[in-house]
């Protein structure tokens, strides 16, 4: 498989913390990779840099051959870069159909949608993620939504950008039972349409069910990447999550 | 697209704007009506300012209240457009006509110039600075009276009629309200009401909202220009008073008390707001307490303001982007193909 994204030695500081140290992948074309590892390892930092919300001291990334290491948030999302936040963060008093269109509003989904027409867009991609059926949460305000709702409404939001990478920031955390097995179905079509898809998980059980590779960070850096049962049995992974083996924990 | 929640949430939409609309055209209607029921000066000279603040308080309210941008100098577009229509109109003998539009045009450069710092500001940064540059201003005029005139004297007058005088100013008013009202509604409008909301989630969609915060400056300062110099004309004079916070203050409390982010709102608010500071007159020195109080209290009570309530009251959505309108023709459509 040919590699869309490719991350190359990336570093960034903030104050006495390296969050991110000397960090390199390389995401191919059309799979799930996991992105995981202990709190504060620097996974969201990663994405803010590649969306060009956080600059990098150092170091590079392209996107299908093209640099994007400098580029301003809007610019990388209209290359096809859509991502979603950990908190999820609708806009409150647009209703979610108007959420929607708001991407719809971009040049990148200006060019593609050739005078078809913006609700019936809208619609379309709040059905693809399930926000609708019910057809009267398309009225509802993005404050009015429950929290499962605005998960899948903010991926709908980053959909409409007919992207070809997708990054999602805990996509399964603080959602109940029913709602993981949504979103895991929504997760495993948007695969099938052939987008990548990253993903930070905390929640390894849906992870293990979607991702076919896995990479871990800890302390801003790679310790392990692979299928996700190598990286379950890797020692350092193991030490990254519980303490090293003969650690004083208990004592 | 056959459900009974969407033909409901149509149904919905429909009232809202042909609610809109007729409160529009009620309004309208009833201004226009207004001289032939007192031709008395003293009211229409009330009346023709509260048409001046609508237009100044809507201005803010494109910034403030749509793309959530507080400023707190909104007087600064004013007070540069009023300087700038009184000496195009004294040294070069522009008429009012020609130097309303061209205050505009210099209430959008000033309005890019505060732009820039808004940028690395956060908003509420941008608040406390934006309460300083009109005041700078108004200090350099005081500090150098030679080279500024101070106040600039003896302008022509919108005209000598003050009927005449009274249906420009609302002619001015219903044009602008009209314009903003339409950019509210239309994919500029929803952009602003993005970045109002979150501007990393906006940033996130795609959308370029350096590019259009720019544009919220501009059509705030324009608006805020045309008021400024109409008001220069009406009193055939300007002074520094033009760049008083209270003036500021005075565009903020029409727009919250109309109802923040609506635009329509500014009408309503600064009626009342003028005919409040007129019954005030002869207390004028406890009028920034009043006017104060109705914040505080618009703030506390009626966060949503006038129009809000009364959206509450015949339940209907505020909601305002115009892509919605296509669901209600769409709607009919389908009942009667």
């Amino acid at each position: 498989m040919q590699s869309i994204l490719e991350i190359n030695g990336i570093c960034r500081r903030f104050g006495g913390i390296q969050a991110v140290d000397d960090f390199s992948l390389d995401i191919k074309e059309g799979e799930i990779l996991g992105l995981i590892g202990p709190n504060g390892a620097g996974k969201t930092t990663l994405f803010n840099l590649i969306t060009g919300f956080v600059k990098p001291d150092s170091g590079t990334v392209f996107f299908k051959k093209r640099n994007i290491t400098k580029l301003k948030p809007h610019k990388i999302a209209n290359m096809g870069i859509a991502r979603t936040f950990q908190q999820t963060k609708p806009f409150k008093s647009m209703l979610a159909v108007e959420n929607v269109a708001v991407s719809l509003m971009s040049k990148r989904a200006k060019e593609s949608k050739n005078g078809s027409d913006v609700l019936e867009m809208a619609l379309k991609a709040l059905k693809r993620v399930e926000v609708i059926p019910p057809e009267s949460n398309m009225f509802k305000l993005g404050s009015q939504l429950s929290h499962g709702y605005t998960k899948r409404l903010d991926i709908a939001r980053a959909l409409a950008l007919e992207p070809e990478i997708l990054l999602l920031d805990e996509p399964f955390g603080g959602l109940g039972f029913k709602e993981m097995s949504i979103m895991n179905k929504v997760i495993q079509k948007l695969h099938d349409e052939g987008i990548t898809i990253v993903i930070i998980e905390h929640k390894m059980r849906e992870l293990m069910k979607l991702a076919e590779r896995l990479t871990v960070m800890h302390f801003g850096a790679k310790i392990a990447e692979g299928p996700p049962r190598e990286v379950a049995r890797n020692e350092k992974v193991c030490e990254a999550y519980l303490g090293k083996e003969g650690d004083n924990l208990f004592a | 697209m056959r459900d009974k929640d969407l033909k409901n949430a149509a149904e919905l939409v429909k009232k809202a704007w042909s609610f809109r609309l007729k409160i529009f055209l009620l309004t309208s209607f009833i201004l226009a009506l207004l001289p032939a029921l007192t031709q008395n000066y003293y009211i229409l000279e009330i009346l023709i300012f509260a048409n001046i603040y609508s237009i100044f308080g809507a201005s803010w309210d494109i910034l403030g209240g749509v793309t959530g941008i507080f400023s707190l100098g909104q007087a600064l577009f004013f007070g540069v457009a009023a300087y700038m229509s009184g000496a195009l109109n004294l040294f070069f003998g522009l008429p009012p006509w020609m130097t309303i539009p061209i205050g505009g045009a210099f209430g959008v450069i000033v309005g890019l110039v505060v732009a820039v710092p808004s940028l690395r500001l956060k908003n509420e940064y941008f608040a406390i600075a934006s309460l300083i540059f009109p005041s700078i201003l108004a200090g350099i005029i005081f500090m150098y009276p030679e080279l500024t005139g101070g106040g600039i004297y003896g302008l022509a007058p919108i005209s000598g009629d003050i009927v005449v005088t009274y249906y420009s100013s609302l002619l001015l008013m219903l044009v602008s309200i009209y314009v903003l009202v339409k950019i509210l509604n239309s994919r500029i409008g929803l952009i602003f009401r993005s970045i109002r909301d979150d501007r990393e989630t906006a940033e996130a969609s795609g959308i370029d909202t350096t590019k259009y915060k720019f544009l919220a400056f501009a059509l705030s300062g324009f608006f805020a220009g045309i008021a400024g110099g109409f008001q220069a004309h009406l009193l055939m004079s300007v002074g520094p008073f033009v760049f008083d916070p209270f003036l500021s203050l005075q565009a903020m409390v029409n727009a919250a008390l109309g109802g923040m982010g609506t635009i329509v709102g500014a009408i309503g608010g600064s009626y009342l707001m003028s005919f409040l500071n007129e019954a005030l007159r002869s207390i004028a020195q406890f009028r920034v307490f009043v006017f104060a109080l109705v914040m505080i209290l618009v703030f506390r009570y009626l966060p949503g303001g006038i129009m809000r309530l009364l959206a509450k009251r015949y339940r209907i959505s505020l909601e305002t982007w115009s892509g919605l309108k296509k669901l209600r023709r769409r709607e009919n459509d389908a009942i009667n193909p």
